[in-house]
């Protein structure tokens, strides 16, 4: 999803640093929840 | 809509103006706290105490970011998400991205109902069988016959319904100084019980109905109020302040009432032996005392329908937004000056602009199934989405 918001589409309104930082950081919190929990419930 | 653009015209205090703007952002995030989020919330409480707390502030930014992020794509390329994405990647990218949404949003949508129903059967005894298709009849009634003005200013009214599990907290005597360093010191254990809760609190605290319906809406509300999308090329979003303002509002809201929500449940378990292990029981507050018990549990299942009525149709409308942004077919309220420009008759009626030749019973199923979702018996609707 963050991936659109970086690229031609958004021309000049690309995501300043701390929107970028912020959402790549839910996206890195998100997947290593996912690993956590399939590893913990293994 | 003109009363819309009323509405901006007399604005002069900057703070009424704050609050008139609280429109989009206020709105998915309150729905982002519907019955089985609240449930969520409930259960990690009820299993884990205080232990959760520190969550509720460590996902704010990180949802209102995210959240953020959406509602500028809506605003810059005057699309949903779906459109976007379908114009810049692959398509089975947006397939795959669609499919779950619509997977995710018919679960959630099943969960509410049921979680709905289970409260008033509580309340008034009626059995579980018969409220769902009358809730979810209700639900689709209201949805398809009001216009997007009324749909949206009843939206944020329902909003405050949040607020009843902030009065649940407080009615719950939570011990206030283990909160506060529950809320402020993260602990992280590493178990099975403590990554399950963590994984169902960030998803449904960072759902995907969320990054479709904020895109969308964004641009609805922008068509309502300038009768024309934004476009790239000029300067800044014009309502990226007040975008930026209503997601941090929403995001507030949404963390103070989740945060209330588990706080007030470990409190109840602390004041009461028994332990609550099942959803159905968690969200009920175990009856233990005398009349002040009993408050707790009534705002608890108040706000529960509350938001259940508030969550369903925008869960319900993000699906429909995105299958309509899949298809290519016309969509919104106003998708034509039409007789009547509801906000989800308009995607159901869909004229297909671009798609003549495509049959016109295939088109309104697609836009509507979601819809369907919101009627099925939990059971039924896990099993077959569409």
């Amino acid at each position: 999803m963050l991936v659109g918001s970086n690229k031609a589409i958004m021309g000049a309104h690309v995501n300043g640093p701390w929107l970028n930082a912020l959402g790549w950081l839910a996206t890195a919190v998100m997947f290593a929840a996912a690993i956590g929990f399939f590893v913990t419930s293994l | 809509m003109s009363d819309l653009r009323e509405i901006e015209r007399h604005s002069h205090n900057p703070l009424v103006r704050y609050f008139r703007n609280l429109g989009p952002g206020l709105v998915t995030g309150a729905a982002d706290d519907d019955p089985s989020g609240i449930t969520t919330y409930s259960v990690a409480g009820a299993s884990l105490g205080y232990g959760m707390l520190w969550m509720a502030l460590a996902t704010f930014p990180l949802m209102a970011a995210v959240q953020l992020v959406c509602a500028r794509i809506g605003l810059v390329s005057g699309r949903g998400l779906a459109a976007a994405i379908r114009r810049h990647y692959p398509r089975p990218f947006l397939y795959v991205a669609c499919l779950l949404l619509l997977i995710a949003n018919v679960f959630n949508i099943a969960a509410d109902l049921s979680g709905m129903a289970d409260v008033t059967h509580m309340l008034t005894g009626v059995l579980t069988v018969v409220s769902v298709p009358v809730l979810g009849l209700v639900i689709l009634l209201a949805t398809i016959y009001t216009t997007y003005a009324t749909f949206a200013r009843s939206l944020k009214w329902l909003t405050a319904v949040l607020f009843a599990y902030v009065v649940t907290a407080f009615l719950a005597r939570p011990d206030w100084r283990q909160v506060a360093v529950a809320t402020f010191v993260p602990r992280l254990r590493w178990d099975s019980v403590y990554m399950t809760t963590v994984v169902a609190v960030l998803g449904t605290t960072i759902s995907p109905y969320l990054f479709f319906w904020q895109a969308s809406y964004e641009v609805e509300a922008e068509k309502a109020r300038a009768g024309a999308p934004w476009r790239s090329g000029g300067g800044r979003p014009r309502t990226s302040s007040a975008t930026r303002a209503s997601t941090s509002a929403q995001g507030c809201s949404s963390r103070t009432s989740s945060c209330s929500s588990s706080s007030s449940r470990p409190a109840r378990r602390f004041t009461c032996p028994a332990r609550l292990r099942s959803r159905a029981r968690a969200r009920r507050p175990r009856r233990c005392g005398r009349w002040p018990a009993t408050e707790p549990y009534l705002l608890f299942a108040i706000g529960l329908i509350g938001t259940g009525l508030l969550a369903i149709p925008v869960l319900a409308g993000s699906a429909s937004f995105a299958v309509a942004e899949v298809f290519r077919l016309a969509l919104g309220p106003r998708s034509h000056a039409s007789a009547r420009p509801s906000l989800l008759s308009g995607v159901c009626r869909c004229r297909g602009r671009r798609h003549g030749a495509e049959p016109r019973r295939e088109r309104t199923r697609s836009a509507c199934s979601s819809l369907g979702g919101a009627q099925r018996a939990p059971g039924s609707a896990a099993a077959r989405p569409w």
